[in-house]
């Protein structure tokens, strides 16, 4: 019954051109990106044709949605945001075949609810894409202008290169997994406004690149899979991908964080192997590292310091291993010991060390705590909080830009001149970021991996996998 | 439903040369297949369903008797011997320049080292010893640097060789291998780029690799100490070799059992750094095989998708006729034709209607040391009788030997035959 009152009111409100939709959805406060944040999706039908418009402009944690589509028959048409940045034909799970607009996969749902529901529900109840359905008038020509809190332009919720989709009949509001809405009639990627960067697209559907690094002298770029292990070597000038390193071998089943070193040779964090992995200029795997044996180890990045030490994190054991340049791997930090408390989760995840060689500063992704460790007496501060969701890091003199991944932004934090404490400037969602995982500098430019790592935990990955080159902001 | 493949007995599939070019030491190479990856379906993708017609047979196994040799067909001016017998699970066999052999024994884990030292033509009672035992399923051997390499259950052994043959207490090389599964013989050679290579079949039929080191070529650094997989998607590539003059790397590899007299078939690759060969999906020139079950292709991919991004194979041989081992024949004795052609033993069917292998074939490289076909070399091992099949060899291992005649063995009897060229003699 509350359901029909609620429809009644929509459409009354839809009728008048304007209506507010959304749950009131708990969120971090964001800093400001480095441009406003509007978006446009041009609204195609089947044949590709444009067939109307919706303009998305950032209002504080929400998004005023302004949608107008031609063509439709008269009545209510469901229309919901989907997961995926593409309008092609793609499969339909409930009948296994290929369906208009089926590319751009199910609703988005951030909060991960697995339930349709209605326009108002908190997203952690129903799909962050169920927006209100679009009214089409006796003309054929559907207008809506709304307020959401469900969806947003930037952070966890943020819907910059997925889909807008209006389907064929009403949205009941309640029934899974699209609310009897029909099929997909038209529909537009969702693309931000005066906004560009450069995408590096890899060749493989399981590439998941979790770490990243970047060989100057060879102008290459290296991602590893979180998946299999396997590492591409991207050519930054031609885009061109290699295969470097089959995954797979003793040790090197899943790739994390890595770097390169001074002789072109390319460090490999692990995971949960407990193995960090070197390999030569050729791809050759030249030795691999063992941690001490445990049922929970969690190898997640390395950093290189000035003089050939490599430091590494480990996510779940509370210790910051440290390889000598004689490879030799030991315990270099019991973090019982000091401020950082291991929680369940990610702990420690991203590192690198300061340029003058005497501090490592490392991120915890489940505290959002961000900390200072003395690399002579190992002393350990707290340089800030209010980072969660960090992954890895890349410092550019005193300025550390951050990985979120959940929050599928790029975060850049200003950090005082002794690295001691630091405030969050600035967060970009760039053209839409899909679970960013590592960066690295390419002179005035970054790249960050667009990892999807979400998806080794359920539903399909969007292909191809990217790593997304833009602007220092 | 799909047309069967037809049974011609090789098939030479079209491809561009150029591109399989390889170096001795392959740098990175391009991604195979088009830049641009399938999309992974939420679902596994539909196929109709296929009905398989499969035989299961076994010709009647007859020990080696010396009468038989009359039933060997070998082209003119070859003659074929025996050299021992009895010998028991013969397999690999690993020749030395001063006509010593090792012999590997895989169901009785041990290495034997034979020498013809009357020179009768026989390695006689008195000239065979057990140099090497407690070698758990040991299978292909290689020699380098003095030091005699074993590749078995879940290690690579080295051992020292001493002027006499006499081998040293195994050492460890390499370990942690995957579990044999059903295929329990491997190889191991040192490539001409100082690595060692090892081929490790996988554990099962036709089902996705539970260890992704298995159905692998690997590379082993030259401390053996860790390797990374060089090519996949191999399921049962025993022998295998670089070609004397291209040092293109080759194997023959062996397709699922049960899906059917003449799907898949046996395959000759060119093995290349990075690439996937496509077994359990596809077979062939990417062929993608209907009895695999699809819905364990990583990533749910579409079977013909997956199949699109594998390596093809260069030739095909008639289904289930099984290579063993593989050698390049770099002797001097045989007709100057032969030379850098391929011996591959095909230890014969189990699981087609008509049997096949249980000979000796030649893959005959061309002018520009290109393979072209593969035909029997030494064949008659198996035969019909009043109406039943019958077989007195099943092939494993194959090797030049010191005078450059050709030893193969028979793990069935434990028969060392050896194929002289009599040829303008």
């Amino acid at each position: 019954m509350k359901k029909l009152q609620m429809l009644g009111l929509l459409a009354l409100a839809a009728a008048l051109g304007s209506a507010s939709a959304g749950g009131m959805q708990p969120m971090m406060p964001m800093a400001p990106a480095s441009a406003p944040l509007s978006a446009t999706a041009a609204i195609r039908d089947a044949a590709g044709q444009v067939r109307g418009s919706a303009a998305f402009k950032q209002m504080g944690m929400g998004v005023q949605v302004t949608v107008e589509v031609r063509g439709l028959p008269p009545g209510g048409h469901g229309m919901h945001v989907h997961e995926y940045g593409k309008c092609t034909p793609g499969v339909d799970s409930a009948t296994n075949t290929v369906v208009p607009f089926g590319g751009a996969g199910p609703h988005f749902d951030p909060g991960m609810s697995k339930n349709h529901d209605d326009p108002q529900a908190m997203n952690k109840y129903g799909h962050g894409g169920d927006l209100p359905m679009l009214m089409v008038g006796a003309d054929g020509v559907g207008r809506l202008t709304f307020t959401t809190d469900k969806v947003s332009l930037t952070g966890m919720n943020g819907v910059l290169n997925r889909a807008l989709v209006v389907h064929a009949m009403p949205d009941d509001y309640k029934t899974d997994p699209a609310g009897k809405s029909g099929m997909r009639e038209r529909c537009g990627v969702i693309v931000r406004d005066n906004f560009s960067v450069r995408d590096y697209a890899l060749p493989d559907h399981l590439s998941y690149p979790e770490g990243l690094a970047y060989d100057t002298k060879k102008g290459v770029l290296y991602t590893g899979s979180a998946s299999n292990g396997t590492i591409y070597a991207v050519n930054v000038q031609s885009g061109t991908v290699s295969k470097f390193s089959e995954g797979g071998s003793l040790g090197r089943r899943v790739a994390l964080g890595m770097k390169v070193d001074p002789q072109g040779r390319l460090w490999v964090a692990g995971g949960q192997q407990g193995t960090v992995s070197v390999l030569s200029p050729d791809g050759m795997i030249l030795n691999v590292l063992e941690t001490p044996k445990s049922p929970v180890p969690y190898l997640n990045d390395l950093a290189i310091a000035p003089g050939g030490n490599v430091y590494v994190t480990d996510s779940f054991r509370p210790v910051i291993y440290r390889v000598d340049r004689d490879m030799n791997l030991t315990a270099w930090l019991d973090l019982g010991k000091t401020p950082i408390k291991y929680g369940p989760g990610i702990n420690l995840d991203g590192i690198v060390v300061t340029p003058d060689g005497r501090y490592l500063l490392t991120n915890q992704l489940n505290t959002g705590d961000l900390w200072r460790i003395d690399l002579r007496t190992r002393a350990v501060k707290k340089v800030m909080g209010g980072l969660k969701n960090s992954d890895g890091l890349l410092l550019d003199g005193h300025t550390l830009y951050l990985a979120r991944n959940k929050d599928q932004v790029v975060s850049r934090v200003n950090l005082s001149a002794d690295y001691g404490s630091g405030t969050l400037a600035a967060e970009e969602p760039l053209a839409g970021l899909r679970y960013p995982t590592a960066l690295v500098m390419l002179g005035n430019e970054l790249v960050v991996t667009q990892s999807q790592l979400d998806k080794l935990q359920g539903g399909a990955p969007e292909v191809p996998f990217k790593l997304t080159r833009f602007g220092k902001f | 439903m799909r047309k069967p493949l037809l049974a011609a007995l090789t098939v030479a599939l079209a491809g561009a040369f150029s591109a399989l070019a390889q170096t001795a030491i392959p740098l990175t190479g391009p991604f195979p297949g088009q830049p641009t990856p399938p999309t992974p379906r939420p679902l596994p993708a539909p196929e109709a369903p296929v009905t398989v017609t499969a035989t299961r047979n076994e010709p009647t196994a007859l020990g080696f008797t010396p009468d038989k040799l009359a039933r060997l067909k070998v082209p003119a001016g070859f003659t074929v011997t025996v050299m021992a017998s009895e010998l028991g699970n013969a397999r690999s066999l690993q020749t030395m320049p001063d006509g010593g052999v090792y012999l590997s024994r895989t169901k009785q884990n041990d290495i034997w080292y034979l020498k013809d030292v009357n020179k009768d033509g026989k390695f006689d009672a008195g000239e065979r010893r057990q140099v090497a035992s407690n070698l758990s399923l040991v299978h292909g051997m290689d020699v380098k640097n003095g030091k005699l390499y074993a590749i078995g259950q879940h290690d690579i052994w080295v051992m020292d060789i001493a002027k006499d043959g006499t081998l040293s207490v195994p050492r460890v090389f390499a370990t942690q291998l995957p579990d044999v599964g059903q295929h329990s013989a491997r190889g191991v050679k040192w490539g001409p780029d100082g690595f060692l290579y090892a081929s490790i079949g996988s554990t099962n039929n036709d089902a996705a690799p539970q260890n992704p080191e298995e159905a692998t070529i690997l590379r082993l650094s030259p401390d053996g100490k860790w390797r990374e997989v060089y090519a996949r998607g191999l399921r049962h590539t025993i022998g295998f070799g670089w070609q004397p003059v291209t040092k293109t790397l080759y194997g023959m590899d062996q397709g699922s059992d049960w899906h059917g007299d003449n799907i898949p078939p046996e395959e000759l690759n060119v093995i290349q750094r990075g690439r996937v060969y496509g077994w359990p999906y596809c077979y062939g020139d990417k062929q993608p095989d209907p009895y695999a079950n699809s819905s364990t292709i990583p990533g749910l991919i579409s079977k013909t998708d997956y199949c699109n991004r594998t390596q093809g194979s260069l030739l095909n041989y008639t289904a289930h006729a099984a290579a063993i081992d593989m050698t390049f024949y770099t002797g001097n004795q045989f007709p100057a034709e032969y030379r850098n052609d391929a011996f591959v033993a095909f230890r014969g069917s189990w699981n087609r209607n008509e049997p096949s292998g249980y000979e000796i074939a030649r893959v005959d490289f061309d002018a520009q040391n290109r393979p072209v076909s593969i035909t029997p070399f030494v064949s008659g091992f198996v035969f019909q009788e009043q109406g039943q099949w019958k077989q007195f060899g099943r092939v494993a291992g194959v090797a030049v030997y010191n005078d450059g005649s050709l030893l193969f063995t028979d793990d069935q009897s434990g028969v060392i035959y050896r194929v002289r060229s009599t040829g303008g003699q």
